[in-house]
């Protein structure tokens, strides 16, 4: 082979590594632009809620309430009536049957909705106000062009009689779509149209501090006595074995220790943040430990003994130096720790976070749902309304991610120094 | 002829299984420059390192035999490190200063041992310390820039100066010319010259 031949072989051979590199990152992009466009595409319509506009008519009779009269006796009074007589007047219905179709195109809620009204403006008794009253989980999906309207009647969840009345309701451009603010406030319902996040948002919100105030100051105490003052033996290469395998047990074996120790054996409330976020600090302590470690290693050694040199003990070359300098690298594995205990779901499921909870916590201690358990729940129910907010919550699952990620990224490059 | 300041009798260092250094019995002056010469690899940073027991950090490297300074034995069990080093400071080879400000690289020494109470104190020992190191003229004027952005030789003065600002009786320095081009070498060896006077 001459000279050449052989440069043009290594020229070819780097050509064609490129092109295989190139063709990777290319098709690793391409997965996840489909997962993000499936995800959105499903999701986004879950942010915004169709509602009807109504006519409602405070009638002084039907509320038995007076002028001036107390939260209490608002709470408690009934709006069954004026909801029935205000929802009516959106169409004619000829008898029973059509009138019981009519108030299905609206949510359960319609009363609750009208008793708010009336709350937040207490002299609406004997007056009318229009009110935009959410619709009905299927008549959601019908304007967001989700269920399939050419279906036979037997088989399709609105009937005739109901289609007709949501043509003239878009002809009088009544229906309109708004801000889904349910989706963000309510906790869990059996209802699409009035579901949302708000209960998993806090529980998982509760369940990750627990879990950063529990694993971060461990991990770290941790880390540093195995990497800066532990003598270097059998015991602390067999201890440090250890935590590379717990790193790597599979998450669900976290959650039946929670069930055997922190459920069957302390009894602590089953259900509630406060359990899961010990189950996740478990499962994310060595997960923090490992990155920690690995910043101590990167700091040179040079430091230490430039600090002993001048007189620092042990502990005052440790933690005037070298942690500050492990710091940043500590702080974004303790982040990314954070994430993955986020996006956990197995251990979650096993100490009963997928109970059906509608009320938010106001405590770690009550009963809650989470992020990933609210996808897992919702992603398992019937209706076509959860299929959306399934999609969304994924949406606001990865949105976190990402920020933390970001933030991860950030705080390293921010405050990484350079030695040299 | 001056006082013996250091007597090293006897000094056997072992790294595991390899024995550095045979035997050394060595007495070295006060007020003096000595200059250990060898080849690379014959021991002479594993000696000079017995003195202020840096070589304590390596776990696998025993020191027997005995080193006495003021003839006091620093290889004993009991001994406060801390004010050993406090005592016996060192320059490494290759320039370590701190990843923080010229100025705090200076005065961490007098801070952890309790010199310098206020701000003007340390102020002056953080002159005094870079003036003897004949660093004061090229960085007065920032002295709250990261030590690590210096050059080779300045961060080296540094490091003589972070030694000397806990005011040692010993200096210790491990070829601190090794990285240093010549010019920077000259400056180095001239302040060496300068910091065995008497007026120290
Ligand atoms: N940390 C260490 N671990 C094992 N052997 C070492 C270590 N440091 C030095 N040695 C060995 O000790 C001998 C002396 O090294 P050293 O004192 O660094 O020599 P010099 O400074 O004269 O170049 C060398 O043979 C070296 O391989
Ligand atoms: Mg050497």
């Amino acid at each position: 082979m001459t000279k050449e031949q052989r440069l043009k072989k290594r020229h070819n051979a780097e050509k064609r590594f490129r092109f295989y590199g190139l063709a990777s990152i290319f098709f690793a992009l391409l997965f996840v632009l489909i997962l993000v466009h499936n995800i959105f595409s499903k999701g986004s319509s879950a942010f915004m809620k169709t509602a009807i506009n109504v006519e409602v008519f405070y009638d002084k009779d039907l509320l038995e309430l007076e002028l001036g009269a107390s939260e209490e006796e608002i709470l408690e009074a009934d709006f069954f009536d004026i909801t029935i007589e205000s929802l009516l007047k959106v169409y004619p219905a000829k008898n029973m049957d059509e009138e019981d179709a009519l108030i299905e195109l609206f949510t359960t809620d319609a009363e609750i909705e009208i008793k708010k009204a009336f709350l937040n403006n207490k002299n609406l008794i004997g007056k009318k106000i229009n009110l935009e009253i959410t619709a009905s989980d299927d008549i959601d999906q019908l304007h967001k062009g989700n269920y399939p309207r050419d279906l036979p009647e037997d088989r399709r969840r609105i009937s005739n009689f109901q289609l007709e009345i949501y043509d003239v309701l878009v002809e009088n451009k009544t229906i309109t779509k708004n801000f889904n603010n349910y989706f963000f406030k309510n906790g869990d319902s059996r209802d699409p149209e009035i579901a949302g996040i708000g209960g998993a948002l806090v529980g998982s919100f509760y369940s990750i501090l627990i879990c950063l105030l529990l694993a971060f100051p461990v991990a770290v105490l941790a880390s540093i006595y195995l990497e800066e003052f532990a003598p270097k033996n059998k015991i602390t290469d067999f201890i440090e074995i250890n935590i590379n395998n717990l790193a790597a047990v599979p998450s669900i074996v976290y959650g039946l220790l929670a069930l055997q120790i922190l459920l069957a054996t302390i009894q602590l409330p089953r259900s509630t943040p406060l359990v899961a976020g010990i189950t996740l600090a478990l499962m994310t302590l060595p997960r923090i430990i490992i990155p920690c470690r690995a910043s101590l290693k990167a700091v040179p050694p040079s430091i230490r003994e430039g600090a002993l040199a001048v007189g620092a003990s042990k502990f005052q070359s440790v933690f005037h130096h070298v942690v500050p300098l492990a710091l940043p690298g500590t702080l974004s594995g303790t982040i990314i720790g954070l994430a993955q205990a986020l996006g956990e779901t197995a251990p979650l499921i096993l100490i009963g976070m997928v109970a059906f909870v509608v009320d938010i916590p106001s405590t770690p201690i009550d009963p809650s749902s989470s992020l990933p358990v609210q996808v897992y729940l919702w992603s398992e129910s019937a209706e076509r309304g959860f299929v959306e907010k399934t999609s969304a919550t994924i949406m606001m699952l990865l949105s976190f991610l990402i920020v933390m990620n970001f933030l991860a990224v950030y705080l390293r490059q921010k405050f990484e120094k350079r030695w040299n | 002829m001056n006082n013996v300041k250091i007597k090293s009798k006897n000094l056997n260092v072992y790294y595991g299984e390899k024995q550095a250094l045979f035997n050394v019995n060595l007495d070295l002056n006060e007020k003096e420059v000595t200059a250990l010469i060898g080849p690379s690899g014959c021991g002479k940073s594993t000696f000079i390192r017995c003195i202020n027991r840096m070589n304590d950090v390596i776990d696998i490297c025993k020191v027997s035999g005995n080193i006495e300074i003021d003839g006091v034995e620093i290889n004993d069990k009991n001994l406060d490190v801390v004010s050993l080093r406090e005592r016996v400071g060192m320059v490494f080879q290759k320039p370590n200063p701190f990843p923080k400000s010229i100025y705090d690289n200076i005065s961490y020494g007098p801070k952890i041992h309790g010199k310098g109470e206020t701000k003007s104190e340390l102020d002056e020992i953080v002159e005094n310390s870079l003036k003897k190191a004949a660093l004061w003229e090229e960085v007065k004027d920032r002295l709250d820039e990261p030590g690590t952005g210096l050059s080779g030789g300045q961060q080296q003065r540094l490091c003589i100066a972070r030694a000397i600002s806990v005011n040692p009786e010993v200096i210790l320095m491990d070829e601190p010319c090794s990285a240093l081009d010549p010019i920077a070498t000259a400056k180095i060896e001239e302040l060496i010259d300068e910091l065995k006077k008497p007026t120290l």
